[in-house]
């Protein structure tokens, strides 16, 4: 069996669920069996939310076999091949679906939990959370992808075509780059945008090999 | 058209759980579906609503509460037509009566439960597992593994009801309701009766004195004859395997099972896998454990295959040694990384340590981990009425929560709601604390809950004169489940209106003498409402309207409104009283590092200019400006 697992993990309103979802669809488009667990958080904000995206393609010999029927939609601990992380906590929060093989994806600007605006707690400074990361995977990257979305695109709106271009160069999606475009096209408005921050994510891709890509925002 | 409609058989497509769970009554001829939303299992009303479309003989309805439902689904059973009724595990509690007839009655066309559960309570305010109703109730219970079970067990439950004259109970866990992946359809029915006809029945359906002890009877005969049948009806499996240490488990954790025995190398250990766990079959469950040194039970919450296990164990002279409870604790959710700890434990086996870096470098690092709990949405009114609320109470009043989104009340900042339990529990619990206290008591409530349940307890209030002051929170939404229409809702996000109730004449007929309508986001003259309520006595109601945030937002239609309308926190003006940023704590404020210091500001992409935060600020310091077209350039 050929398995391939990403993790998504964010906070309620960073588009967790819709970025998972595109990587789904881009399976069924794909012809690859996919399947993933969702944590949601409510209809509030600020929670934790998170989407497991389990691709496999079962060899030939193991179509009849009943133990490899089911197929559960959780990421067991140490599984994932692949952790995006929309918020540099969360993926701290993330380490342990992960391995020295994970290719981890990060934001580097972090967003305020309410216990630290009540001032009850503190929030780690992101040059520690990437070496929580560098602990267990050399192939940890932070990248300012809610900068770069500003910066060209004057709005938070592609961060997460910008994230899926960083998993395409990165990672070994089972899925090819033209399902992953063609169901950004059929799912996402403005299209000609998202080509290119598609393309801009596979350009940071280029500079990203485990460091922290753009200058930490507040 | 929606994938879920396809009648192409076979075709892959990408489904939540839920939507399976929908595509399940779909295939099997379902006419009529019933509902009070319920996380985890909300979006299968919300899909089968959606299918009328596709299916326009399909009834489908979001009812008052779930005893409605439950009695609207057997009512549509009697009248000849298919039916599924969806809640959450807690709802089952609410629908406890007619559920504890309807194996009396039985049914004429199947019927389907479909059951939410929430071991870990995520999204709920309990984890009881709802199996269990089934030793009482005699509802058969089936468990689905994963998204493509989920649909063949709907369908099978629906077929298998009216062959056994019994509702079924299908299980859905939160971890297979909000699994989304590959579902393969199966084909449509060729014909469906969406239109039936009542037939008088009353040996079955008149339980009064002997009739009733007749018919529970027949309840119990059905439920041994689907026992006895169970052999053959292919929901029940074994995994062989030459290990001496056996396995038993169903649903979810099959699929867990089955994925840590591959993780620890383990091929060789054989599995029963139950799929239907009420009523347990006994010669398969024997048979299996007799041929074992050990068995061990992968179970969550309290075992209930486990406890009826070793009853027919018991009854056949089985005496395999049992774990179960032992390796699995009775509170939690049970997920694939605790079946592999379990299982290692038990079986022997080991998680390589690649696979445990991660975990391991978790723990070392999580207490500099701060907590991430959830908060109101920008723009949210229940934000802004907790805010008045915080600053008109007094230190000795008792704050009646209850269930929905401002169940976040509970929370920092805010802290106005003393206790959560079940829906109606605010004003519930309330209304007494204020008969045999001085206590002065505020309950929140919001407009669904208040119609699920709250309305007998208002009643009853007025009627024996408590001292009781309610705030019913009316964003015109089921907002916590996924926006499902509430009686309030006077128009729908396309801007269709609709019939609502008129909440403040509906209360003032139930008796209450003090009603007043207020707006969520004028905070200032809420809090002089609240100081005056506060003062009075005898039952209060303010009605605070304000719609969900996230509704208004979908009618504006994202953010296109809104850029005619700025709001800016001048750094000059600013005190830092951090009233805005720390009591109000709105998401769309933001701290950031300016050139002399830390600085607020606001973020116009989260900021839905709601105002609150113009109005409380106490330096002038926030204001609103609105852009006219045409000028702005």
């Amino acid at each position: 069996m050929r398995r391939y697992d990403i993790l998504i993990a964010g906070i309620g309103g960073q588009g967790v669920i819709t970025l998972g979802t595109l990587l789904k669809l881009a399976a069924i488009r794909a012809g690859v069996e996919v399947t993933g667990a969702e944590r949601r958080g409510g209809a509030q904000r600020e929670g934790r939310v998170t989407s497991h995206v389990r691709y496999r393609t079962l060899e030939p010999e193991e179509a009849e076999n009943p133990r490899r029927q089911a197929f559960s939609g959780l990421i067991p601990r140490g599984g994932a091949h692949m952790v995006i992380a929309l918020e540099p906590l969360e993926a701290a929060r993330s380490l342990a679906l992960m391995n020295p093989d994970t290719v981890v994806i990060s934001e580097v600007a972090p967003r305020t939990p309410t216990a630290v605006r009540l001032g009850s707690a503190e929030y780690p400074p992101v040059e520690r959370i990437r070496d929580w990361i560098a602990e267990v995977t050399p192939r940890g990257c932070l990248v300012g992808l809610e900068a770069a979305s500003r910066e060209r695109f004057g709005s938070l709106r592609q961060v997460n075509v910008i994230a899926l271009g960083l998993a395409s160069a990165l990672g070994q999606l089972p899925v090819p780059d033209e399902a992953l475009l063609e169901t950004v096209r059929e799912r996402l408005p403005g299209f000609d945008a998202n080509r290119e921050a598609f393309v801009l994510g596979r350009e940071l891709a280029g500079t990203a090999g485990g460091s922290i890509v753009s200058p930490a925002t507040k | 058209m929606n994938p879920l409609a396809s009648s192409e058989s076979g075709r892959a497509v990408l489904a939540m759980g839920n939507e399976a769970l929908a595509r399940g009554g779909i295939e099997a001829g379902l006419g009529y579906f019933s509902t009070y939303p319920g996380t985890p299992a909300s979006e299968v009303g919300t899909v089968l609503q959606g299918l009328r479309e596709e299916f326009p003989g399909l009834y489908a309805e979001i009812s008052t509460n779930e005893h409605v439902a439950a009695l609207g689904a057997l009512g549509a059973s009697w009248a000849g037509v298919r039916s599924m009724v969806a809640m959450k595990h807690v709802g089952m509690n609410v629908a406890a009566e007619p559920f504890h007839f309807a194996g009396y009655t039985g049914v004429r066309a199947g019927m389907v439960v479909v059951l939410g559960s929430d071991p870990g309570a995520t999204s709920s305010t309990g984890e009881q597992d709802d199996r269990w109703y089934s030793l009482h109730t005699h509802l058969p219970v089936l468990e689905p593994a994963d998204i493509q079970e989920a649909k063949e067990m709907t369908r099978q439950a629906l077929e298998l009801s009216e062959a056994y004259d019994l509702p079924f109970v299908v299980n859905a866990p939160s971890k297979l309701c909000h699994n989304i992946g590959t579902l393969r359809l199966g084909p449509l029915p060729e014909r469906v009766t969406y239109r039936g006809g009542f037939e008088r029945n009353p040996e079955r359906y008149l339980n009064l004195f002997d009739l009733a002890v007749k018919n529970h009877g027949r309840c119990l005969a059905n439920v041994e004859r689907l026992r006895a049948d169970a052999g053959r009806l292919g929901l029940n499996r074994v995994i062989p395997g030459r290990g001496r240490v056996g396995i038993v488990c169903s649903g979810l954790l099959f699929a867990y099972t089955m994925e840590a025995l591959e993780i620890l190398g383990l091929d060789d250990v054989p599995v029963l896998k139950v799929g239907m766990s009420y009523p347990l079959d006994p010669r398969l469950v024997t048979r299996f454990l007799e041929g074992l040194d050990r068995a061990v039970f992968v179970e969550e919450l309290e075992g209930f295959l486990e406890f009826q296990a070793k009853r027919w164990a018991y009854d056949a002279g089985v005496r395999v040694p049992i774990v179960g409870k032992e390796l699995f604790p009775a509170t939690g959710e049970v997920d694939v990384d605790r079946v592999t700890d379990a299982l290692a434990e038990a079986l022997g086996g080991r998680l390589p340590h690649d696979r445990r870096r991660g975990s391991e470098a978790l723990e070392r690092h999580r207490a500099e981990m701060p907590p991430r709990q959830g908060a109101f949405c920008p723009g949210c009114p229940h934000r802004a009425t907790n805010f008045a609320l915080r600053r008109a109470a007094g230190p000795d009043t008792v704050f009646a929560g209850d269930i929905g989104c401002y169940t976040l009340s509970v929370l920092p900042p805010f802290r106005v709601s003393d206790w959560v339990t079940c829906m109606n529990c605010g004003a519930g619990s309330g209304q007494a604390i204020a008969q045999v206290s001085d206590d002065p008591v505020v309950a929140l409530v919001g407009d669904s809950t208040f119609f699920h349940s709250g309305v007998p307890t208002l009643l009853n209030a007025v009627q024996n004169g408590a001292d009781l002051v309610l705030l019913i929170l009316d964003n015109r939404w089921v907002a916590m489940t996924g926006h499902q229409p509430s009686p309030t809702t006077d128009r729908l996000v396309n801007g269709t209106p609709r019939k609502a109730v008129d909440l403040v004449g509906f209360v003032r007929s139930l008796g209450v003498e003090w009603v007043r309508r207020a707006d969520a986001f004028r905070v200032r003259p809420l809090e002089v409402l609240l100081r005056e309520a506060l003062a009075g006595s005898g039952v209060r109601v303010i009605v605070v309207e304000g719609e969900c945030a996230l509704q208004s937002e979908r009618r504006r239609k994202g953010a296109l409104a809104l850029q005619e309308e700025w709001v800016d926190l001048d750094p000059e003006r600013c005190q830092r009283c951090h009233r805005c940023y720390r009591d109000l704590a709105c998401p769309a404020i933001r701290e950031e590092e300016g050139a002399e210091g830390p600085v607020y500001v606001i973020d116009l992409g989260l900021c839905q200019r709601c105002g609150v935060c113009e109005e409380i600020c106490p330096n002038s310091a926030i204001t609103r400006t609105r852009v006219r077209r045409g000028r702005a350039a």
